[in-house]
């Protein structure tokens, strides 16, 4: 039976008393563990790169390899009946007479392979993107922020769409909105975010084990939309392993520019064939701080918890879950483009989820997944004497079949599947945007050939969206409302060439189509917190276009780069545009959406490297440049070139760094549009990972903005008059049991 | 196999009970008032002394107000028309108010009558010209304000 893998869990390093002989070779030993029974995994076969052979754990899993240099090595681990297993690994003075433990998921057990998971890359395309923009362990404690999008700030090509600090959303290549899908183990995570500035996202990053950007041929198994990304969160709020023991964290999080403080759990308790497990997470925060003042009305409050269960019999997995995010926020006000005095905004999510995932083991399918989930969604926004001004409610059902292949004649992998989405949407307050259902219907499927150093990957999506109106049919100002349909086919094509052991160019080819949402097709009327008077367009087609994408790969034990090109051509984009017409009773200009032709080109480089055994210089460089195509006038809100450069001394122990992020000026504005001054500013941090009893524990303390200086986001809707956080400390704490 | 069968079921048991927990979920608020207005007519008495239709003042009636210094002018009625020009009825909801900003309130002040809420007087202060702008606010925002309308003060 033809093996593949993923491996879950951590890598625990026990370190040994002894300290490294001043030699030129080390030796250390490995140690493979069967991660549901926790038993050594003999005759396992461990597969060196960078040395060209192999080995295999004795009768007692073990492994003792000596010999070896400094530097950094690739291993891949296999064994019949488990996953096989990829990491990176680096070879210090500090790993000296350490034993690797590494645990091994049994196949039936495993993750399907559609989701992109962590330290296990099920290609190599997925293992050079994975480098771009990939976030777990103690990289992920470090970045985390009080928002999802703060927590990816740092990472090359994302930017961040703010109104305040609570409702921050990720903005990928200048591409923000519901261009990019956000996504919870890859389902959609089914809020209003990519709607208006003004709404946050439903999720929070203190609680999830990875955060990743997919990119490729891979994101037609979650979205039409092939430029861009999915950003998905890998929480496992549904888990598939299976464990004899109880497993979870706590952790806890404070900040001081807005003194907010954060507390999260999160458990599974076995009691075979039954796995109760429950996660929760609560922050609250005030007002935060900027370098010359305090920025009103910017407080948050959330609570976000999820408690099921799961069920295990044989081949097959079931559980159901139930959670809620329940938030409070504030979105400052008193400026052009915004509500005079503010708006408060009262959040409430309820999700239903079930899932099941029967392992078959064909010759064809190897796993199918089957999730259905149905969302509850209430937003209000409140004015400053608590008079209600708007409210969104929807109720989603969504649910989706997998199939996730065994390797073919024909595909080393894949997957193909079905989903549906339908969605009523209802308004209340002050918003004259009809009532409207909305139902999708999608298939695709995903797969990837290899031919020796050619590796070609492959996905096609077709979807039907309806959005009907109630009543179905009637005039309006901004013409007649009626039903809209949809028939889209998105397609992207890859193929990656390994070069040599260390040279990888990859090519990317994609279609991609948006049908125009709700607000862009019907809304009728200004929104109020974002207080512009945006107008629909009834008549709006799917927004199309064609991406073309370059990326070079150069890897060797000390040495990373990565250089993307990308080229977006986008015949119809849409946009709001300004009509000419003014809204005789604000007297502001209105914009309606209209589809126009758009072009946006960019690039991305990242450079990583090790100057000695310990210390690492990372740095990264994205830009992007987006022109109306026709009048060559900027697009709005496209972010400036931006760097980050990262220097880190780190052992199993101990990770100290710095960082300096720089962006040069925005003055290739839209109309109405402000532009933005460069800026640097500079960071630091530290981490300690420690056991505490029977826990793995990691510190943090990170500094940010360290010399409070005044600097604006040009992505920021409130940047004309507010500036961004001062400096900012932030300590965090996660154990691991 | 049997308790496979049981345990499945069970779950889904516990999924469509969640689903009937989630019956008490809440509908939005509508709120039907659409007083949408487009513009005003400022009236003496049942004259119209200025109107103000789609952002500009009509220029069949007068362009500015006129007071002299210490005169408080004739009360203003305030009218407001709808997209076709047609008057409407004074607002009924009670988020509705009447407001007003005044460029420089050392020229002119406005003396505004709490009984009689779409009314208001002008009084000057001082010679020199400046601009009033007329809102009909709902809550905290204005829901339709006026062009700037000088005033002019003289001796």
């Amino acid at each position: 039976m033809k093996l593949k893998l993923i491996v879950i869990f951590i890598l625990i390093f026990q370190i040994a008393s002894t300290k490294a002989e001043e030699t030129d070779t080390y030796s250390f030993s490995f140690l493979i563990l069967d991660a549901q029974t926790n038993k050594s995994v003999s005759s396992a076969d461990i597969l060196i790169s960078e040395k060209k052979s192999s080995y295999t754990t004795d009768e007692n899993g073990e492994l003792i390899l000596s010999d070896f240099k400094l530097g950094r090595y690739h291993i891949e681990i296999s064994k019949i009946g488990y996953k096989t297993y990829h990491y990176d690994i680096i070879i210090d003075s500090s790993l000296f007479n350490t034993c690797l433990i590494f645990r091994i998921m049994p196949i039936s057990f495993s993750k399907p392979t559609v989701i992109v998971t962590g330290s296990t890359f099920s290609s190599k395309y997925d293992e050079i993107f994975s480098n771009i923009a990939n976030l777990e362990g103690k990289e992920l404690q470090r970045e985390m922020g009080m928002s999802l999008a703060s927590t990816l700030k740092n990472e090359v090509g994302v930017s961040i769409r703010s109104m305040g600090p609570a409702p921050a959303r990720p903005v990928i290549r200048g591409l923000g909105g519901n261009r990019i899908m956000i996504s919870q183990d890859g389902n959609d995570i089914s809020d209003l975010s990519g709607t208006s500035p003004d709404h946050s996202v439903t999720l929070e990053p203190f609680n999830v084990e990875r955060i990743e950007v997919i990119r490729g041929p891979k994101v037609l198994l979650y979205t039409p939309i092939t430029i861009g990304g999915v950003v998905n969160v890998v929480k496992n709020d549904l888990p598939y392993q299976r464990s004899e023991k109880t497993t979870g964290m706590v952790s806890s999080f404070l900040e001081s520019a807005n003194r907010g403080f954060l507390g999260a759990y999160n458990i599974t308790v076995p009691f075979e064939p039954y796995y109760l497990f429950s996660n929760l997470s609560y922050k609250k925060a005030n007002d935060i701080r900027m370098p010359d003042s305090i920025l009103k009305n910017t407080s948050l409050n959330t609570l976000d918890y999820t408690f099921g269960t799961a069920l295990n019999i044989d081949s097959v997995f079931a559980s159901v879950s139930y959670s809620e995010f329940d938030s409070k926020y504030g979105i400052p006000g008193g400026f052009v483009g915004g509500h005079p005095k503010g708006v408060n905004i009262e959040m409430f999510k309820r999700t239903i989820g079930i899932k099941n995932v029967t392992h078959l083991h064909y010759d064809l399918i190897d796993n199918i997944e089957l999730q259905f989930g149905r969302v509850y969604y209430n937003h209000k926004e409140f004015e400053s004497n608590n008079s209600l001004g708007a409210e969104f409610v929807f109720t989603n059902y969504n649910g989706s079949v997998i199939f996730n292949q065994n390797r073919t004649k024909l595909f080393d992998n894949g997957s193909f599947g079905a989903s549906f989405n339908i969605r009523d949407l209802k308004m209340g307050g002050y918003v004259f945007t009809p009532p409207t259902t909305s139902s999708n219907f999608s298939f695709y499927t995903y797969q990837n050939i290899s031919f020796d150093n050619i590796h070609l990957y492959f996905g096609l999506r077709y979807d039907y969206t309806g959005i009907q109106p109630k009543p179905k049919s009637f005039d309006s100002k901004i013409g007649r409302i009626e039903q809209r349909n949809f028939n889209t086919i998105s397609a992207s094509a890859s193929i990656l060439t390994e070069i040599t052991d260390e040279f990888a160019l990859a090519f990317n080819l994609s279609r991609s189509n948006r049908p125009p949402t709700i607000e862009e097709l019907f809304s009728e009327g200004p929104h109020l917190a974002a207080y512009s008077f945006d107008i629909g367009n009834p008549n709006l087609k799917s927004e199309y276009g064609y991406g073309l994408e370059l990326t070079s790969y150069y890897k060797q034990t000390d040495f990373k780069f990565s250089f993307s090109t990308f080229a977006y051509l986008m015949p119809y984009y849409i946009i709001p545009r300004n009509t000419g017409k003014i809204n005789y009773a604000q007297i502001l200009p209105i914009y309606q959406t209209e589809g126009v032709p758009a072009n946006l080109f960019g690039a991305e480089i990242i450079i990583d490297y090790f100057l000695n055994r310990n210390l690492n210089l990372n740095t990264n460089f994205s830009y992007t440049y987006g022109e109306l195509a026709e009048s060559r006038k900027p697009l709005p809100m496209i972010p400036p070139l931006k760097s980050i450069t990262t220097l880190e001394w780190k052992n199993t122990k101990f990770n100290l760094g710095l960082r300096i992020t720089a962006a040069l000026s925005q003055k290739r504005v839209d109309e109405f549009e402000e532009p933005t001054n460069g800026y640097i500013i500079f960071g630091a941090f530290a981490q300690y990972t420690f056991p505490l009893f029977d826990f793995v524990s990691n510190i943090s303390l990170i500094g940010e903005n360290l010399t409070d200086k005044v600097y604006r986001n040009h992505l920021s809707r409130i940047k004309s008059v507010y500036p961004e956080a001062g400096i900012n400390i932030k300590l965090a704490y996660k154990a691991y049991f | 196999m049997f308790n496979l069968k049981l345990l499945i079921i069970l779950l889904f048991g516990i999924f469509v009970a969640l689903l009937f927990y989630s019956c008490s979920e809440s509908s939005p608020t509508e709120n039907d008032d659409h007083y949408e207005a487009a513009g005003l007519l400022l009236k003496q008495g049942n004259t119209v002394y200025m109107r103000i239709f789609q952002a500009k003042i009509d220029n069949n009636y007068n362009q500015s107000i006129s007071l002299k210094t210490g005169q408080e002018s004739l009360v203003f009625s305030v009218v407001f028309l709808d997209e076709d020009g047609k008057e409407l009825p004074e607002p009924t909801d009670v988020n509705k108010s009447f407001g007003w900003v005044i460029d420089d309130n050392t020229v002119v002040s406005l003396e505004y009558d709490n009984k009689n809420k779409w009314s208001f007087r002008l009084k000057g202060l001082k010679e020199g010209t400046t601009n009033l702008e007329l809102r009909l606010n709902h809550n905290d925002h204005p829901d339709f304000k006026t062009p700037k309308i000088p005033v002019v003060v003289g001796k």
